[in-house]
């Protein structure tokens, strides 16, 4: 069976393509995922303290947390949209099931890549997953629920990856880039912790859209 | 008339000093790709690749990094957009 594959629309949309099954059965989770009955646990990851001082976090409950509310309402009735769109080809013997693919405007994207995060993330704090639960391979004698959250979680990975290629910027292309980049690293390696005193940072919006050129990264990795 | 009497000068100073600095910092999870936190990076603070990537290594490597440092509102603002983000992402003042 070969894996997903993603093609770029004229329009600017892209269009997932070969997705098996399992690949939709853990897509059409990712509503129930992101919805407002969160459990405290889903909530704490997704929408966590600022600062260690409770005032200061209150206050930020009351002021920030309806817009993130907001966006992540967004980005579930993007995924509810997109996902009516599922189209199969006819079964074979390869694939008994069929064959699926769906298409996503340009304008969903960011909310696509919000959603398939904050879908993961979900995942892995219903399931209490830690680094070494990431870390295992995915070799499994019997399958607990939390191996099956593992799976669903690399399953999503996968396609929140492709997106991102899709929609980075990197990496470097140039040489200068490289040198850059080697530098940065260089530099890192000395001193990894210093803080970048920029004072103008750019603009950015999660539900905006993004235009970056290609990109070409390695497989899907955890953790960040 | 006024009567003479004593006039009091009270002598005033003013200090003033320039609010202490605060950090933005990412901290890693288990969860998170980690193409995800450089491209997220390089978006909200348009770091260059090498830098935001760089970041997310020490993320990585040591479990925080400082993203960004400046005066508290802006820093602020930075937080609530890396959380929109779902990163994990608080502010400490740089002065206790």
């Amino acid at each position: 069976m070969n894996p997903p594959r993603l093609r770029r629309r004229p329009d600017g949309g892209i269009v997932f393509d070969q997705l098996t099954p399992a690949f939709l059965h853990v897509l059409h989770e990712l509503p129930e995922l992101l919805g407002t009955d969160q459990p405290d646990v889903v909530r704490q990851r997704l929408y966590p303290p600022p600062t260690d001082d409770d005032q200061t976090n209150q206050e930020w409950e009351r002021l920030v947390h309806p817009d993130l509310f907001s966006l992540i309402a967004s980005a579930r009735e993007i995924v509810l949209k997109d996902l009516q769109s599922l189209a199969t080809s006819e079964p074979s013997d390869d694939a008994p099931l069929g064959i699926w693919s769906f298409a996503i405007p340009g304008a969903h994207i960011p909310g696509w890549l919000s959603a398939l995060n904050a879908g993961r993330l979900a995942l892995g704090a219903l399931h209490e997953l830690d680094e070494a639960d990431m870390q295992d391979e995915l070799a499994f004698e019997e399958f607990s629920d939390k191996q099956f959250a593992i799976v669903k979680i690399y399953l999503l990975s996968w396609l929140q990856q492709m997106l991102i290629e899709e929609q980075g910027d990197y990496p470097p292309q140039t040489l200068d880039e490289i040198e850059q980049w080697e530098q940065h690293l260089n530099a890192d390696d000395d001193g990894p912790n210093d803080a970048p005193q920029d004072d103008n940072p750019e603009d950015a919006d999660p539900s905006g859209d993004g235009d970056e050129p290609d990109s070409d990264d390695d497989e899907p990795e955890t953790p960040g | 008339m006024p009567e003479p009497g004593v006039l009091e000068q009270v002598e005033t100073s003013t200090q003033t000093r320039l609010a202490p600095p605060w950090n933005v910092i990412v901290h890693n999870d288990p969860i998170t790709l980690m193409s995800y936190v450089t491209m997220v990076l390089q978006r909200l603070f348009g770091y260059d690749y090498g830098k935001a990537y760089s970041l997310m290594m020490t993320v990585h490597r040591e479990g925080r990094a400082i993203v960004w440092t400046g005066p508290r509102e802006p820093a602020e603002i930075h937080v609530q957009r890396l959380h929109s983000f779902q990163l994990l992402a608080t502010m400490e003042c740089t002065q206790e």
